[in-house]
């Protein structure tokens, strides 16, 4: 008996074409079912239709059943309480002040007595381990800890099935990781359905007992994970989406079964392929260029009494390369480059660009024009009710915003990647010389990083050095000239992605976990593709 | 018994209330005496006040009681005559009369505003309407969230490569634009906040209002004791009993029975917050003396 099924959903928004079509899948009680798809695929809005609350406007056939009955037939409140919905952004769906408020929000509003409450909320925050946090302002909690509150407030409510819309990404890993736990947790002790969609799923796949996969509003495939794993593992829009292992061996063409955890994936190869050849030709060192960006010995700290964020950092960006500043949270990368864009002054030290001091003595930070700096939220940019707008605040129509179809929408409706296309577009208007960018892959589909990507390379060619923070150590393995690894405000290791990454134990990619001590310097897919291929198959 | 501060938030506002309505009302300088006296100690006993907020307040108070008598020339006892105009006694009196019955309620609210943190504020609101709680508690929110991201934006502009604006009209033109930005981000991240408040059940029923406070027997002890007290001031402000004049000369303090009542009452109710604040201080020192 299945818990929820559905059946020839389609769903068209009033005055356009069919949004989704022809969807059936089902999900049994406490199972995980992952969904997968680029942005723009129709996962957010098949999920919304799942709740009735946040249901579009439009017209829907087909049938969905929940726990036997239409969902259609559930009270408000039975509707409200147990079908619950995470969103993306941790910041914006959180609705009051204190972390108990919070917890307590939804039982508030289905009216129950006060004991009821009180001891829901508390054992919920047990649960969850929020007992520290319980009094403490919402604003005062990171990024992990707000989704994992909002993840709390919705589980309060004691629902039975979960909807979670790309719930981790807009966090760092290892929170994003611990999210993924919770929500296993919930589904394997409570028999909890959830249904969750994700751009990542590095994390989520190993856990998910089946997977529906989109396209374009179609359902492309669905059934157990690993068998709907090899029937999309030709889709070139998906591939870029799940992890590693399973790009690794569509690329190479296996026979099932398809591995998934980087475990499995380091077994794939080494029953496979051989290891003669054990690392790749190194690419010569680049030219010794000029240096773009130095800092020496820099002390910053935010205020009087509190601790220093940068203690001597030191760190040497060369002329026309990607660099990429790896590190955990709270490891002052940020404020590293909020220094070199000039946005914050040091107490101590020498900033200097292209060989010029940043901050000249009791005078403001003279930077004109060579450095620009793009921010994590890239609509703190956007200020105008067009994109042609936009575009025009910084002068001519940009060269970078080749996406002529896109000019007359609002900026809050594009996707997250053509947001950050137009954000590009406008920092790069002043032609800088030096681009910083803050997390530049937070939220972004597997297209939408295949286009950042190649769009930094560009730029990189035309010379314009690129340095980028980041938690996303895939992103910096594939784009990354130089990487480098920040801890407390000091920079421990710099190298190129393949040697520090492969000298990193935990810090590191996928590919790196599964070739350890089989191959060496393998830090990208492409790398264990091309040393797989240079080997051959083992027994023939 | 807790200390005062730790009494259910409905307690310490009725008590507040309670020592601060008769001084407001009443000139009465006995009153206005016991009141000021009542509020300046609980500041004292919870350490509410800087030295700083001492000596202005004591500079307020004098400020205050100088400002009357050069407007007011009222009253027979002239002291002196400046520009013709009599400088009087009784003005001068009645300026200090005036400043304690401020200075009162300035104490009294000061306590008050740093007792009720967030938490207590809200508590005391959602006994009164639970809607308008949860506008307070998503304000409470909200603001900080606000002015954090205007931060953001100021420092992305900048970030972008827009030079820090010299000029007013430059300024001007940045300040637009920021708001600009800003108004857009709080419509769209309120639709967010509005889903996922429908997602939560929002609007399904009438809403309860959960809060940390318990409601217990000497919470009640409180109010009662704070209403019960204020009971004989009331009835004689009413009554006239504790009426008081300063001009054109000073009556003299009413002193019958009613009055002597209202005037031991009042006084309780004054040092009521003092002494349980204190007797909690005093009682946690003695138990930590012997853990």
């Amino acid at each position: 008996m299945e818990f929820l099924t559905v059946k020839d959903l389609s769903f068209r928004y009033p005055g356009s074409a069919e949004a989704l079509s022809g969807f059936s899948f089902s999900a049994g009680r406490g199972e995980i079912l992952l969904l997968c798809g680029e942005a723009g695929s129709g996962k957010s809005t098949l999920l919304r239709l799942l709740k009735r609350e946040l249901r579009p406007k439009g017209t829907l056939s087909g049938s969905i059943l929940f726990d036997g009955r239409p969902i259609e037939a559930l009270s408000d409140r039975e509707a409200a309480s147990s079908v619950g919905y995470v969103m993306q952004n941790p910041e914006y769906q959180i609705v009051t002040d204190k972390v108990w408020h919070e917890l307590a929000f939804g039982l508030e509003n289905l009216g129950l007595p006060l004991d009821v409450i009180r001891r829901r909320v508390a054992e919920t925050a047990c649960y969850f381990g929020l007992e520290e946090l319980f009094e403490r302002p919402v604003s005062s909690l990171s990024g992990g800890q707000k989704q994992l509150l909002s993840l709390a407030s919705v589980a309060v409510m004691r629902p039975s099935l979960l909807l979670l819309d790309e719930p981790t990404a807009q966090l760092d890993p290892i929170s994003a990781a611990a999210f993924i736990e919770a929500v296993v947790r919930l589904s394997r002790e409570l028999s909890i359905t959830v249904l969750m969609a994700e751009h990542r799923t590095e994390e989520a796949l190993p856990h998910a007992d089946r997977l529906l996969a989109l396209s374009a509003g179609r359902q492309l495939a669905f059934g157990e994970t690993r068998r709907t794993l090899t029937e999309i593992g030709g889709c070139r829009g998906l591939i870029g989406e799940l992890p590693a292992a399973v790009r690794l061996y569509a690329r190479l063409g296996g026979t099932p079964p398809c591995p998934i955890t980087p475990r499995e994936g380091g077994l794939f190869l080494r029953e496979r392929y051989d290891n003669r050849i054990r690392s790749l030709p190194e690419p010569p060192p680049p030219p010794d260029t000029g240096e773009a960006l130095s800092l020496r010995d820099v002390f910053f700290r935010y205020g009087r009494e509190q601790p220093d964020v940068l203690r001597g950092l030191t760190l040497q960006v060369r002329e026309g390369e990607i660099f990429c500043l790896l590190g955990g949270n709270g490891s002052g990368k940020s404020t590293a480059l909020s220094v070199a864009a000039g946005l914050l002054r040091p107490y101590a030290g020498q900033v200097r660009i292209f060989g010029r001091k940043l901050f000249p003595a009791r005078a403001e930070p003279c930077r004109r024009g060579s450095v620009a700096m793009l921010p994590q939220d890239v609509t703190a940019l956007f200020s105008a009710e067009t994109v042609r707008e936009e575009l025009k605040e910084r002068g001519e129509t940009s060269l970078f915003f080749d996406r002529e179809e896109l000019l007359d929408r609002h900026p809050y409706d594009l996707s997250g990647g053509e947001q950050q296309l137009l954000a590009l577009a406008k920092v790069l208007a002043s032609e800088p010389r030096l681009l910083l960018l803050d997390e530049p892959t937070k939220g972004l589909d597997a297209s939408a990083r295949e286009r950042l990507l190649s769009l930094l390379r560009r730029l990189r060619d035309n010379g314009v050095t690129v340095v980028a923070v980041t938690h996303d150590v895939e992103f910096a393995a594939e784009a990354a000239d130089r990487c480098a690894l920040l801890f407390r405000g000091e920079l421990l290791s710099v190298g190129t992605p393949r040697r520090f990454f492969s000298e990193n134990g935990y810090y590191t990619t996928a590919v790196c976990r599964m070739t350890r001590g089989y191959y060496d310097l393998a830090a990208t897919v492409d790398d264990a593709e091309a040393l797989c291929r240079a080997n051959g198959r083992i027994g023939r | 018994m807790r200390a005062f501060s730790d009494c259910h938030p409905a307690a310490v506002a009725v008590c507040l209330l309670c020592a601060a309505l008769p001084p407001m009302v009443s000139m009465n300088p006995v009153l206005l005496l016991t009141a000021l006296t009542g509020g300046l100690l609980l500041l004292l006993v919870r350490r509410g006040a800087t030295g700083a907020f001492l000596l202005s307040s004591a500079g307020l108070f004098l400020l205050l009681a100088m400002i009357n008598p050069i407007f007011s020339h009222k009253g027979e006892t002239v002291l002196l005559v400046i520009n013709d105009r009599p400088i009087t006694a009784e003005a001068i009196l009645y300026g200090f009369a005036a400043s304690a019955s401020v200075l009162s309620a300035l104490f009294l609210f000061r306590s008050f505003t740093q007792i009720m943190t967030s938490d207590r504020l809200l508590c005391l609101t959602g006994m009164l309407s639970p809607k308008t709680a949860l506008l307070l508690s998503s304000a409470l929110r909200f603001v900080p969230l606000f002015s954090a991201q205007a931060g953001r934006v100021r420092a992305a502009r900048r970030g972008m490569g827009l030079a820090r604006p010299d000029s007013p009209a430059a300024r001007f033109r940045e300040n637009t634009a920021v708001l600009s930005t800003m108004v857009t981000w709080s419509l769209e991240n309120g639709i967010v906040t509005a889903d996922s408040m429908a997602a939560r059940g929002y609007g399904v029923g009438k809403r309860t209002q959960a809060g940390l406070f318990r409601f217990r027997r000497a919470d009640g002890a409180v109010i009662l004791l704070s209403l019960l007290l204020t009971l004989p001031t009331l009835v004689g402000m009413m009554s006239g009993q504790l009426a008081y004049s300063y001009y054109p000369a000073l009556s003299g303090i009413p002193l019958s029975l009613p009055a002597a009542a209202a005037y031991l009452s009042f006084g309780l109710l004054s040092l009521m917050p003092a002494a349980l604040e204190l007797r909690g201080i005093v009682k946690w020192n003695f138990l930590q003396s012997r853990i």
